[in-house]
This record gives C-alpha cells, structure tokens and sequence, in this order.
C-alpha cells in the first residue's frame, strides 16, 4: 500500500482527534463551559456520572472510536521517527508489524474495558 | 623564491585537511599545511597549492573551477558548500577545515562515494517518459512547450549534481536509504514538465516508506545548494503532486505535442559584402 494512503489517514485521524478529545474534555473537566452551551452535566467525574456513560452505547461507541483513532495518529508518527533510526535490518524490517502488534494489542485491551463497562 | 612568491606569503592561512587512505588509515585524520594567502582566493585554489606545493598525495574532486560541474563538494568549517564557490575571505577565519561531505562513505581524503547520490536519482528516471515511444526512438521534430510551461520546472534543472543537499540533509544522516532531496527534486523536475508523461510511473517509487513523505522540511538542503535549486520546495510540491495522482485528483492534461513543420522555409539574408573575402 502507498504511503500516500497512510499519510492521508495520519491526517484525517489528527483531525478527528482534535475533536473528540476536545468533546472528551468538554463532558468531564469542563462543566461549567459546557453550560454555556444549554449542556448541564452534574458532577461528570462522580461514580454515577462515569458508569452512566460507561453503560451509554453511544459514549461506547465514541470512546472506541477515540481509541482507535488516537492509537492509528499516535503509532503512525512514531513509526516515521523510528524509522529513521539505524536499526539492525531484522528490526528495519519488521518495524511496521511491531507497531502493528501494539496498536491492536491496546486497542483490544481499551475494547474490551469498554464493552465490559457497558455489558456490566 | 622570487619576488612574486615572496609577496604572497606575507599572509598565511592554516588549512586543515581531511586525510584517509582506504587501505593504510582506520579513520580519517586532518592534518595541517600553511600555505599562502592571496586576495580573492578560494578553498579550491588553496587545496590545488598544496597538491601543487606541498603535497602531490592530497585527493579531491574538482574540473571547471566556476561553480557549474558541482565536483568540489566539501565540509569547509562545518558547512557543506563548493569549494571553487568559497573565497577563503567569507570564511571570516585563517584556519579553515576542509572535510569530505557528510552523509557519503568516503573513498579517499576528500572525495566522498558519490554512488547512493547517482543510484537514487537513477531510481527516479530523471528522463521525459512518454507513451509515443516511436517519436522519442525516432524523433521528427522537438516537443512544443511555452515559457509559462518552463518556468514550471526550470530553477530545478539547475541541479548540478554535487550531492551537497544530501549532505546537509538531516533525514539523509539518519536514513541511509531515504531517496534523498536531490532525487526528489529531480523526480518533481521531470514531473512537472510539460513534455513529460511519467507521474504515475515516478509516483510509484517516490510515494514509498524511504520516499518523499520522510522528508521533514527541515530546509538545510536549499540553504546550502549552492545553485538556487530549492529541493525542499521541489520536494512539498512533489508531496502535492503525489497526493493528487494517488487520490485520483490530478486534471489529465495531455502532454506536449510535436512541434508542427515550418509553413514555408524562410528566405536566407544575404550575407553582408563586408563580411565577404575578397
């Protein structure tokens, strides 16, 4: 696959995680701002508050989605810096299957502790 | 020592040269020869006195002496440049050090392995690719292009070749096999000529993991190119040219046609009678 495609996507995911981190922060530190907006939220970091949207499907669908995007930007630019290091070639080589491991590695890991807080 | 010689010698300069012999040194040394300063003399002129003078073994590349063969190449105190395009006085200092150019292996003294330089742009197929292959094998007449159509590419043909943005590139130092800002610029070069048809074909081998996207833009290439090339903007606009053709939104526009016969063969001027020989 051209590296084009992933360079596009790198941008896309850069984007989309401006946006959902700000919607992230907005729903859990900033309260008081979102009032402003007509949005209350009581007590967002409360044990209730977090199991009410642990157990929403579509807070669910937005953390998985966070996750994936934020796992896709972070990994990828690192990639581009690790691999400008001089490797031994076995490690040259296999550097987008490593990354590739960790990336679904923690994203299975942050599904799972999603799905599992809402299956609760 | 006549009276000539002795004049240049009331100012002295230091020039501390790289030496490596392949198959005598481990690594690479400097070692110092004082030799005598002249009003407006280069690096070149001060290396070509002591292979003169004082030492016949120093080897380094160089042929036209004027900027335009890009053969001299060198680290003159820390900086990639020409050393014929160096006069000693810019230096500001009477201690220059002259090394071969970073980024390169070296072959001897100050001559830097060259092959990666010319192997990259090789790779990229610095030539006009077209699908009339019949015309290119047989031309007929050249290809038509307006100087709007040149002025696309033209300060990227001045490359020279001397491999001194290679050496000042930053990714190239830690990425042995980044294609490099010399390539890249060319690879845009041929691209963006009107003549041409190749981008799919060079898109191909830029658009990879070692290719145009490793580029940072750190822009040391186009300060040091000592001919005005400017690889690092060749080089963003080769990242527009490349996203455009992956993405499918590049406008086809149809290459350069055959420059069509004269209508008629104008008639020659006679030749003046005061230019005849009488």
């Amino acid at each position: 696959m051209r590296q084009s495609y992933f360079r596009v996507l790198q941008l896309i995911t850069g984007v989309a995680v401006f946006f959902l981190i700000a919607a992230h922060v907005t729903a859990l530190r900033l309260d008081d701002f979102a009032g402003v907006f007509g949005v209350h939220i009581e007590e967002p970091t409360s044990w209730g508050s977090v199991m009410d949207r642990a157990t929403s499907a579509g807070w669910a669908s937005f953390y998985i989605i966070l996750l994936a995007v934020a796992i896709y930007h972070a990994l990828y630019g690192l990639r581009v810096v690790l691999m400008e290091l001089p490797w031994p070639p076995v490690i040259a080589r296999s550097l987008n299957y490593i990354m590739m491991g960790i990336g679904i590695a923690v994203f299975g890991y942050g599904t799972f502790i999603a799905l599992n807080a809402y299956y609760s | 020592m006549t009276e000539k010689e002795k004049s240049l010698t009331a100012e002295e300069l230091t020039f501390r040269v790289q030496r490596y012999e392949p198959t005598r040194d481990e690594k690479s040394h400097l070692q110092e020869f004082v030799i005598p300063f002249t009003k407006g003399m280069t690096v070149l002129d001060g290396l070509n006195y002591i292979k003169e003078k004082i030492d016949n073994t120093l080897a380094f590349r160089t042929s036209c002496r004027m900027g335009i063969c890009g053969s001299c190449g060198m680290l003159i105190n820390g900086l990639p440049k020409l050393a014929c395009h160096t006069p000693v006085e810019e230096l500001g200092k009477d201690v220059v050090e002259i090394k071969s150019l970073p980024n390169y292996g070296i072959i001897k003294d100050l001559i830097p392995d060259l092959i990666p330089l010319f192997e990259s742009h090789k790779a990229i197929k610095p030539y006009i690719l077209r699908s009339d292959s019949e015309e290119m094998e047989e031309p007929t007449a050249e290809y038509t292009q307006s100087p709007q159509e040149l002025e696309e590419y033209l300060q990227f043909s001045y490359c020279v070749k001397c491999g001194i943005c290679l050496a000042a590139c930053p990714t190239s130092a830690t990425d042995v096999l980044f294609l490099g800002p010399q390539s890249l610029a060319q690879a845009y070069r041929y691209c963006a000529d009107s003549r041409d048809e190749g981008v799919r074909e060079r898109t191909a081998i830029v658009d990879s993991g070692h290719g145009v996207w490793l580029c940072h833009l750190a822009g040391a290439c186009s300060e040091a190119c000592p001919k005005g090339v400017d690889p690092a903007l060749a080089i963003q606009l080769l990242k527009r040219t490349v996203l455009a053709q992956t993405l499918r939104l590049r406008k086809k526009k149809e290459p350069s046609l055959v420059a069509p016969p004269p209508a008629e063969e104008k008639p020659k001027l006679p030749v003046p009678e005061f230019t005849a020989k009488r």
